[in-house]
């Protein structure tokens, strides 16, 4: 049995050739989006965020200046179960590392995904 | 809500919180706000240029890993820490660069390099398109256990020491084919796995760092090493890994990676994918699939990469797998 000393499932010799790094916009801006959410910060409105982001239009908050598309996949449920609350978006580094705006756009998916009354904010 | 049981595809606990989002606007003090706290920053100052202000961020990937791309029209200078996290960054359009404590260092168009860890980093761009990838440290810290011996903390870059055109075009290409499989809808989580396993194996080896302090790794001992080995294999369906294993076992990982090189000559994710490609070809025969179908199915198994998939399938087993003789 041949075992490699570090595994990797793609060999690198085979695929790279050019040490130019590219725009991963090109890669990013194909990867489909599920729901348009528009916020001036922290969301706290998650019955009407519910309906509107079902609704995959904008949400209102003043002009929306700042507008997220958000993909949350349907295993979060399953994932995190029944007893969910925001730690568990705090958990993460999106949590801590990406701004008010996605954050809420993450709990109005949550909210979206699970259902009002199995989040607690 | 599908319900896909606990198979290759299955989620798992290992499944982490994934996102796609988009930010974006024409805002000045807007953007201030949202790229101050994006990046734990401060005394962000933005200014106009002679182009219309505007910017877009956009994120797709987990927790661990996430690739990242931003377009800003406009000038940004501050400082920023990116705690918890190794950052790899470069330009597409415009200006950029970075200060630390080693002093300036200036952004090349399309050359990558590491921010700076750990420190406060001051930053000036200018009109620019920027691409990211976020590796989290501990899921870093834990792949450089198992490959290197890492014991813990941060690990030791070099950033005086640029990586050269071969280093890049490795980099490059290991994202080629990660970054879809990181960002994609529909990928199975053991090859969402492989792929984020595979972009922090190539951090490693793109980025200069010194090796780890502290001498010989003492190797665990042979009958855990076993046991860790069988543990490997019975779960290998799920998205387990090495560091679940040394936890279940309490052993360091980097002394289980120790004891794996010295009873197999190999690390124990060489073992996890070498039960896995059993696996494959287990379910191969029993299907009778060949071609297409069969780099599938290596897909749903992490191999995510249909030439490196060959390659491991025929550097195990002598055969292709895409072929039934």
């Amino acid at each position: 049995m041949h075992l490699p000393d570090v595994a990797r499932r793609t060999p690198p010799t085979e695929t790279a050739s050019d040490a130019s790094c590219p725009d991963l916009f090109d890669l990013l801006d194909v990867v489909p989006t599920a729901a348009v959410f528009a916020c001036d910060g922290v969301c706290d409105d998650y019955e009407g965020a519910l309906s509107l982001f079902e609704d995959r239009i904008e949400l209102g908050c003043g002009t929306p200046r700042s507008i997220a598309f958000v993909d949350v996949e349907a295993w979060w449920a399953t994932v995190v179960g029944a007893a969910v609350t925001v730690t568990v978006l705090a958990r993460g580094a999106h949590s801590t590392t990406l701004p008010a705006a996605y954050r809420a756009a993450l709990l109005v998916a949550l909210v979206a995904q699970l259902g009002p009354e199995r989040v607690r904010a | 809500m599908p319900d896909r049981g606990r198979d290759a595809s299955s989620p798992s606990d290992r499944e982490h919180m994934r996102a796609s989002a988009t930010i974006a606007g024409t805002d000045v003090d807007q953007a201030r706000a949202l790229y101050q706290e994006a990046y734990r920053g401060e005394d962000f100052r933005i200014t106009t240029t002679d182009r219309p202000f505007r910017y877009r961020y956009r994120v797709s990937g987990d927790d661990e890993v996430s690739v990242r791309a931003n377009l800003f029209s406009g000038a940004v200078s501050g400082s920023f820490e990116h705690p918890g996290e190794y950052v790899v960054t470069w330009i597409t359009e415009g200006e950029g660069s970075h200060s630390a404590r080693d002093g300036e260092s200036v952004l090349v168009l399309r050359k990558a390099k590491l921010h700076p860890v750990g420190e406060p980093t001051g930053f000036r761009f200018r009109d620019h398109v920027q691409s990211l990838v976020h590796v989290q440290a501990s899921f870093l810290e834990a792949v450089a256990a198992e490959v290197e011996g890492h014991r813990g903390g941060q690990i030791a870059f070099d950033h005086a020491v640029l990586p050269g055109a071969e280093a890049l075009a490795a980099w490059n290409g290991t994202l080629a084919a990660a970054a879809p499989v990181i960002v994609a809808r529909d990928a199975t989580v053991l090859a969402r796995e492989a792929a984020k396993r595979d972009v922090a194996l190539a951090l490693l080896e793109t980025f200069s760092h010194a090796p780890t302090a502290g001498g010989p790794v003492e190797p665990a001992p042979t009958a855990r090493v076993r046991e860790a080995a069988d543990l490997l294999r019975a779960r290998s369906g799920e998205p387990v890994r090495p560091s679940d294993a040394a936890a279940e076992l309490g052993v360091p990982l980097a002394s289980l990676a120790e004891g794996f090189r010295r009873t197999f000559d190999a690390t124990p994710d060489a073992w996890l994918q070498q039960a896995r490609l059993e696996r494959v070809r287990s379910a191969l025969t029993e299907q009778g699939l060949e071609g297409e179908a069969s780099v599938e199915l290596g897909r749903r198994w992490g191999f995510y990469d249909e030439l490196g998939f060959v390659d491991a399938y025929g550097a195990a087993f002598g055969t292709d797998p895409r072929r039934r003789d």
